[in-house]
Protein backbone atom coordinates (compact mmCIF):
# COMPACT_ATOMS: atom_id res chain seq x y z
CA UNK A 1 0.00 0.00 0.00
CA UNK A 2 1.29 3.46 -0.97
CA UNK A 3 1.07 6.46 1.36
CA UNK A 4 -1.66 8.97 0.44
CA UNK A 5 -0.94 11.27 -2.50
CA UNK A 6 -1.80 14.39 -0.49
CA UNK A 7 0.74 13.55 2.21
CA UNK A 8 3.48 12.80 -0.32
CA UNK A 9 2.75 16.04 -2.19
CA UNK A 10 2.93 18.09 1.03
CA UNK A 11 6.27 16.51 1.97
CA UNK A 12 7.70 17.01 -1.49
CA UNK A 13 6.65 20.65 -1.61
CA UNK A 14 7.73 21.61 1.90
CA UNK A 15 10.85 19.58 2.72
CA UNK A 16 14.33 20.84 1.82
CA UNK A 17 15.76 19.07 -1.20
CA UNK A 18 18.36 17.30 0.97
CA UNK A 19 15.62 15.73 3.14
CA UNK A 20 13.26 14.65 0.38
CA UNK A 21 14.34 11.04 0.60
CA UNK A 22 15.27 10.48 4.24
CA UNK A 23 12.16 11.87 6.01
CA UNK A 24 9.59 10.32 3.63
CA UNK A 25 11.61 7.08 3.89
CA UNK A 26 11.30 7.05 7.71
CA UNK A 27 7.62 7.88 7.48
CA UNK A 28 7.11 5.14 4.90
CA UNK A 29 8.61 2.53 7.26
CA UNK A 30 6.29 3.58 10.07
CA UNK A 31 3.39 3.78 7.60
CA UNK A 32 3.97 0.15 6.57
CA UNK A 33 4.01 -0.97 10.23
CA UNK A 34 0.77 0.80 11.11
CA UNK A 35 -2.68 -0.67 10.73
CA UNK A 36 -6.04 0.94 9.95
CA UNK A 37 -5.22 4.56 10.69
CA UNK A 38 -1.98 4.59 8.66
CA UNK A 39 -3.22 6.91 5.91
CA UNK A 40 -4.57 9.52 8.32
CA UNK A 41 -1.42 9.25 10.40
CA UNK A 42 0.77 9.81 7.32
CA UNK A 43 -1.12 12.94 6.23
CA UNK A 44 -0.98 14.29 9.82
CA UNK A 45 2.78 13.71 9.96
CA UNK A 46 3.20 15.37 6.56
CA UNK A 47 1.27 18.45 7.74
CA UNK A 48 3.29 18.57 10.98
CA UNK A 49 6.53 18.39 8.98
CA UNK A 50 5.47 21.12 6.58
CA UNK A 51 6.22 24.20 8.69
CA UNK A 52 9.66 23.08 10.03
CA UNK A 53 10.56 21.98 6.50
CA UNK A 54 9.57 25.35 5.05
CA UNK A 55 11.53 27.16 7.80
CA UNK A 56 14.68 25.19 6.90
CA UNK A 57 14.17 25.91 3.23
CA UNK A 58 13.69 29.60 4.02
CA UNK A 59 16.92 29.73 6.08
CA UNK A 60 18.81 28.03 3.25
CA UNK A 61 17.37 30.49 0.75
CA UNK A 62 15.68 27.74 -1.25
CA UNK A 63 12.22 29.26 -1.55
CA UNK A 64 12.52 33.06 -1.53
CA UNK A 65 12.63 33.39 -5.30
CA UNK A 66 9.69 31.00 -5.72
CA UNK A 67 7.32 32.82 -3.37
CA UNK A 68 5.84 35.22 -5.97
CA UNK A 69 5.16 32.33 -8.35
CA UNK A 70 3.70 30.13 -5.63
CA UNK A 71 1.51 33.03 -4.46
CA UNK A 72 0.30 33.49 -8.02
CA UNK A 73 -0.77 29.87 -8.04
CA UNK A 74 -2.91 30.47 -4.96
CA UNK A 75 -4.04 34.02 -5.68
CA UNK A 76 -5.06 33.50 -9.30
CA UNK A 77 -7.56 30.65 -8.78
CA UNK A 78 -9.14 32.53 -5.89
CA UNK A 79 -9.33 35.77 -7.91
CA UNK A 80 -10.83 33.92 -10.89
CA UNK A 81 -13.45 32.16 -8.77
CA UNK A 82 -14.34 35.30 -6.81
CA UNK A 83 -14.44 37.54 -9.91
CA UNK A 84 -16.39 34.99 -11.97
CA UNK A 85 -18.81 34.30 -9.13
CA UNK A 86 -19.48 37.97 -8.49
CA UNK A 87 -20.02 38.58 -12.21
CA UNK A 88 -22.44 35.64 -12.53
CA UNK A 89 -24.46 36.82 -9.54
CA UNK A 90 -24.54 40.40 -10.83
CA UNK A 91 -26.09 39.19 -14.08
CA UNK A 92 -28.95 37.15 -12.57
CA UNK A 93 -32.05 38.96 -13.93
CA UNK A 94 -34.08 39.17 -10.71
CA UNK A 95 -30.99 38.90 -8.52
CA UNK A 96 -29.71 35.87 -6.68
CA UNK A 97 -29.80 34.81 -3.07
CA UNK A 98 -26.86 36.03 -1.01
CA UNK A 99 -23.68 34.01 -1.48
CA UNK A 100 -21.06 34.67 1.18
CA UNK A 101 -17.34 35.08 0.44
CA UNK A 102 -16.76 31.96 2.56
CA UNK A 103 -18.24 29.96 -0.35
CA UNK A 104 -15.41 31.02 -2.66
CA UNK A 105 -12.53 30.17 -0.30
CA UNK A 106 -12.83 26.35 -0.41
CA UNK A 107 -13.49 26.46 -4.18
CA UNK A 108 -10.39 28.60 -4.78
CA UNK A 109 -8.31 26.46 -2.44
CA UNK A 110 -9.60 23.32 -4.17
CA UNK A 111 -8.48 24.62 -7.56
CA UNK A 112 -5.11 25.64 -6.11
CA UNK A 113 -4.68 22.19 -4.57
CA UNK A 114 -5.55 20.60 -7.91
CA UNK A 115 -2.96 22.77 -9.70
CA UNK A 116 -0.28 22.00 -7.10
CA UNK A 117 -1.02 18.28 -7.30
CA UNK A 118 -1.07 18.38 -11.10
CA UNK A 119 2.24 20.26 -11.08
CA UNK A 120 3.80 17.83 -8.65
CA UNK A 121 2.56 14.75 -10.52
CA UNK A 122 3.72 16.18 -13.86
CA UNK A 123 7.12 16.93 -12.36
CA UNK A 124 7.30 13.36 -11.04
CA UNK A 125 6.21 11.74 -14.31
CA UNK A 126 7.76 14.03 -16.93
CA UNK A 127 10.74 15.28 -14.91
CA UNK A 128 12.04 11.76 -14.36
CA UNK A 129 11.95 10.89 -18.05
CA UNK A 130 13.97 13.87 -19.18
CA UNK B 1 10.63 25.21 -10.19
CA UNK B 2 9.21 23.17 -13.04
CA UNK B 3 6.25 22.04 -10.96
CA UNK B 4 5.06 25.64 -10.77
CA UNK B 5 5.06 25.83 -14.54
CA UNK B 6 3.15 22.57 -14.76
CA UNK B 7 0.74 23.83 -12.09
CA UNK B 8 0.15 27.03 -14.06
CA UNK B 9 -0.47 24.92 -17.15
CA UNK B 10 -2.98 22.83 -15.19
CA UNK B 11 -4.79 26.06 -14.21
CA UNK B 12 -4.92 27.18 -17.85
CA UNK B 13 -6.17 23.70 -18.83
CA UNK B 14 -8.85 23.85 -16.14
CA UNK B 15 -10.02 27.25 -17.42
CA UNK B 16 -10.14 25.99 -21.02
CA UNK B 17 -12.12 22.92 -19.92
CA UNK B 18 -14.55 25.09 -17.93
CA UNK B 19 -15.06 27.38 -20.95
CA UNK B 20 -15.76 24.38 -23.22
CA UNK B 21 -18.26 22.91 -20.75
CA UNK B 22 -20.00 26.29 -20.38
CA UNK B 23 -20.15 26.75 -24.16
CA UNK B 24 -21.65 23.27 -24.53
CA UNK B 25 -24.25 23.81 -21.80
CA UNK B 26 -25.04 27.30 -23.13
CA UNK B 27 -25.98 25.87 -26.53
CA UNK B 28 -28.88 23.83 -25.16
CA UNK B 29 -32.30 25.02 -26.34
CA UNK B 30 -33.59 25.74 -22.85
CA UNK B 31 -30.35 27.30 -21.59
CA UNK B 32 -31.91 30.74 -21.10
CA UNK B 33 -35.21 29.54 -19.69
CA UNK B 34 -36.49 29.16 -16.17
CA UNK B 35 -39.66 27.43 -15.08
CA UNK B 36 -41.21 26.48 -11.80
CA UNK B 37 -44.59 25.78 -10.29
CA UNK B 38 -46.21 25.41 -6.90
CA UNK B 39 -49.66 24.65 -5.58
CA UNK B 40 -51.19 27.26 -3.32
CA UNK B 41 -54.19 26.71 -1.05
CA UNK B 42 -56.02 29.82 -2.24
CA UNK B 43 -58.23 30.51 -5.27
CA UNK B 44 -56.67 32.13 -8.39
CA UNK B 45 -58.43 35.47 -7.79
CA UNK B 46 -56.63 35.79 -4.47
CA UNK B 47 -53.24 34.69 -5.83
CA UNK B 48 -53.60 37.18 -8.73
CA UNK B 49 -53.45 40.10 -6.28
CA UNK B 50 -50.03 38.91 -5.08
CA UNK B 51 -48.73 39.00 -8.64
CA UNK B 52 -50.01 42.44 -9.58
CA UNK B 53 -49.99 44.63 -6.44
CA UNK B 54 -46.60 46.28 -5.85
CA UNK B 55 -46.65 45.95 -2.07
CA UNK B 56 -47.54 42.26 -2.26
CA UNK B 57 -44.89 41.65 -4.93
CA UNK B 58 -42.23 43.15 -2.68
CA UNK B 59 -43.13 40.69 0.06
CA UNK B 60 -42.29 37.55 -1.93
CA UNK B 61 -39.90 38.52 -4.76
CA UNK B 62 -36.52 38.41 -3.04
CA UNK B 63 -34.44 41.62 -3.09
CA UNK B 64 -37.27 43.60 -4.73
CA UNK B 65 -37.31 46.87 -2.80
CA UNK B 66 -39.51 49.13 -4.88
CA UNK B 67 -42.05 48.89 -7.68
CA UNK B 68 -42.66 52.22 -9.47
CA UNK B 69 -45.65 52.42 -11.76
CA UNK B 70 -44.67 54.19 -14.97
CA UNK B 71 -48.23 54.23 -16.37
CA UNK B 72 -51.42 55.08 -14.46
CA UNK B 73 -53.81 52.31 -13.33
CA UNK B 74 -55.78 50.26 -14.28
CA UNK B 75 -53.30 47.58 -15.27
CA UNK B 76 -53.57 46.04 -18.71
CA UNK B 77 -51.60 45.36 -21.86
CA UNK B 78 -49.06 48.17 -22.28
CA UNK B 79 -48.81 48.99 -18.55
CA UNK B 80 -45.26 49.66 -17.48
CA UNK B 81 -43.49 49.52 -14.15
CA UNK B 82 -39.97 49.79 -12.86
CA UNK B 83 -38.73 47.09 -10.48
CA UNK B 84 -35.89 48.25 -8.26
CA UNK B 85 -33.84 45.28 -7.05
CA UNK B 86 -31.10 45.35 -4.42
CA UNK B 87 -28.11 43.21 -5.29
CA UNK B 88 -26.84 41.87 -1.96
CA UNK B 89 -23.97 40.12 -3.74
CA UNK B 90 -22.63 43.39 -5.12
CA UNK B 91 -22.55 45.86 -2.22
CA UNK B 92 -26.34 46.35 -2.23
CA UNK B 93 -26.16 47.99 -5.63
CA UNK B 94 -29.60 49.03 -6.90
CA UNK B 95 -30.61 47.62 -10.26
CA UNK B 96 -33.61 48.83 -12.22
CA UNK B 97 -35.62 46.41 -14.34
CA UNK B 98 -38.40 47.73 -16.57
CA UNK B 99 -41.40 45.52 -17.18
CA UNK B 100 -44.13 46.01 -19.75
CA UNK B 101 -47.29 43.94 -19.69
CA UNK B 102 -47.77 42.13 -23.01
CA UNK B 103 -50.52 39.69 -22.01
CA UNK B 104 -53.08 40.39 -19.31
CA UNK B 105 -55.83 37.88 -18.61
CA UNK B 106 -56.88 38.08 -14.94
CA UNK B 107 -56.83 35.82 -13.00
CA UNK B 108 -55.20 33.35 -15.36
CA UNK B 109 -52.20 34.70 -17.20
CA UNK B 110 -49.81 37.60 -17.03
CA UNK B 111 -46.88 38.00 -19.39
CA UNK B 112 -44.34 40.80 -19.07
CA UNK B 113 -41.38 41.90 -21.14
CA UNK B 114 -38.39 42.68 -18.98
CA UNK B 115 -35.37 44.79 -19.85
CA UNK B 116 -32.53 46.29 -17.91
CA UNK B 117 -29.64 48.63 -18.51
CA UNK B 118 -27.40 45.99 -16.90
CA UNK B 119 -27.57 44.13 -20.21
CA UNK B 120 -30.43 41.69 -20.50
CA UNK B 121 -33.94 41.47 -21.83
CA UNK B 122 -36.48 38.73 -21.62
CA UNK B 123 -40.00 37.60 -20.93
CA UNK B 124 -41.59 36.55 -17.70
CA UNK B 125 -44.88 34.73 -17.47
CA UNK B 126 -47.19 33.83 -14.58
CA UNK B 127 -49.91 31.23 -15.21
CA UNK B 128 -52.59 30.52 -12.62
CA UNK B 129 -54.65 27.34 -12.98
CA UNK B 130 -57.75 26.77 -10.87
CA UNK B 131 -57.50 23.30 -9.33
CA UNK B 132 -60.86 23.59 -7.55
CA UNK B 133 -61.48 23.51 -3.78
CA UNK B 134 -59.78 26.87 -3.41
CA UNK B 135 -56.47 25.57 -4.80
CA UNK B 136 -54.32 27.17 -7.50
CA UNK B 137 -51.35 25.90 -9.46
CA UNK B 138 -49.02 28.85 -9.87
CA UNK B 139 -46.51 28.53 -12.70
CA UNK B 140 -43.67 30.94 -13.22
CA UNK B 141 -41.57 30.95 -16.36
CA UNK B 142 -39.11 33.16 -18.13
CA UNK B 143 -36.66 33.41 -20.95
CA UNK B 144 -33.71 35.76 -20.89
CA UNK B 145 -31.18 37.02 -23.39
CA UNK B 146 -27.92 38.68 -22.46
CA UNK B 147 -25.86 41.20 -24.39
CA UNK B 148 -22.49 40.96 -22.64
CA UNK B 149 -20.26 38.26 -24.17
CA UNK B 150 -19.14 37.09 -20.74
CA UNK B 151 -22.75 36.81 -19.60
CA UNK B 152 -23.47 34.70 -22.70
CA UNK B 153 -20.58 32.43 -21.75
CA UNK B 154 -21.71 32.17 -18.13
CA UNK B 155 -25.36 31.67 -19.15
CA UNK B 156 -25.68 28.17 -17.59
CA UNK B 157 -24.40 29.43 -14.23
CA UNK B 158 -26.50 32.61 -14.34
CA UNK B 159 -29.65 30.65 -15.13
CA UNK B 160 -28.85 28.08 -12.45
CA UNK B 161 -28.78 30.91 -9.90
CA UNK B 162 -31.94 32.40 -11.40
CA UNK B 163 -33.75 29.04 -11.10
CA UNK B 164 -32.71 28.64 -7.46
CA UNK B 165 -33.86 32.17 -6.71
CA UNK B 166 -37.14 31.58 -8.59
CA UNK B 167 -37.81 28.41 -6.57
CA UNK B 168 -37.18 30.25 -3.30
CA UNK B 169 -39.49 33.06 -4.40
CA UNK B 170 -42.26 30.55 -5.16
CA UNK B 171 -41.98 28.97 -1.72
CA UNK B 172 -42.00 32.42 -0.13
CA UNK B 173 -45.13 33.31 -2.14
CA UNK B 174 -46.90 30.13 -1.03
CA UNK B 175 -46.12 30.67 2.64
CA UNK B 176 -47.01 34.39 2.52
CA UNK B 177 -50.37 33.75 0.86
CA UNK B 178 -51.29 30.79 3.02
CA UNK B 179 -50.28 32.62 6.21
CA UNK B 180 -52.45 35.62 5.33
CA UNK B 181 -56.18 35.42 6.13
CA UNK B 182 -58.37 34.30 3.22
CA UNK B 183 -60.21 37.26 1.78
CA UNK B 184 -62.95 35.18 0.19
CA UNK B 185 -62.68 36.33 -3.43
CA UNK B 186 -64.45 33.88 -5.74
Amino acid sequence: MKPPLLGRAILWLCLPESERESIPGDLLEEFARRGGDARRWYVRQAILSAMPGLCIRWRRGEIQERIPLALMLFVWPFAIVLGGGRFVLSQVPLKAELLRVSFYIPVGLGISAFCVLAGWLSQKCLGGKR
Amino acid sequence: MKWLRYGALALVGLIVLAVLVLLGLGMRKDAGRIAGSIEIARPPQEVWIWVTEPEKLKSWVGWLVEVRRLTPPPDGVGSKAMWVMEDRNNNNERVEVTDEVVEYDPPRRLKVRLSSAMGFDGDGVFILTDLGNGQTRFEQGGEYRFQHWLAKLFLPLIMHSARSKGAEDLHRLKSKIEESPAIGIR
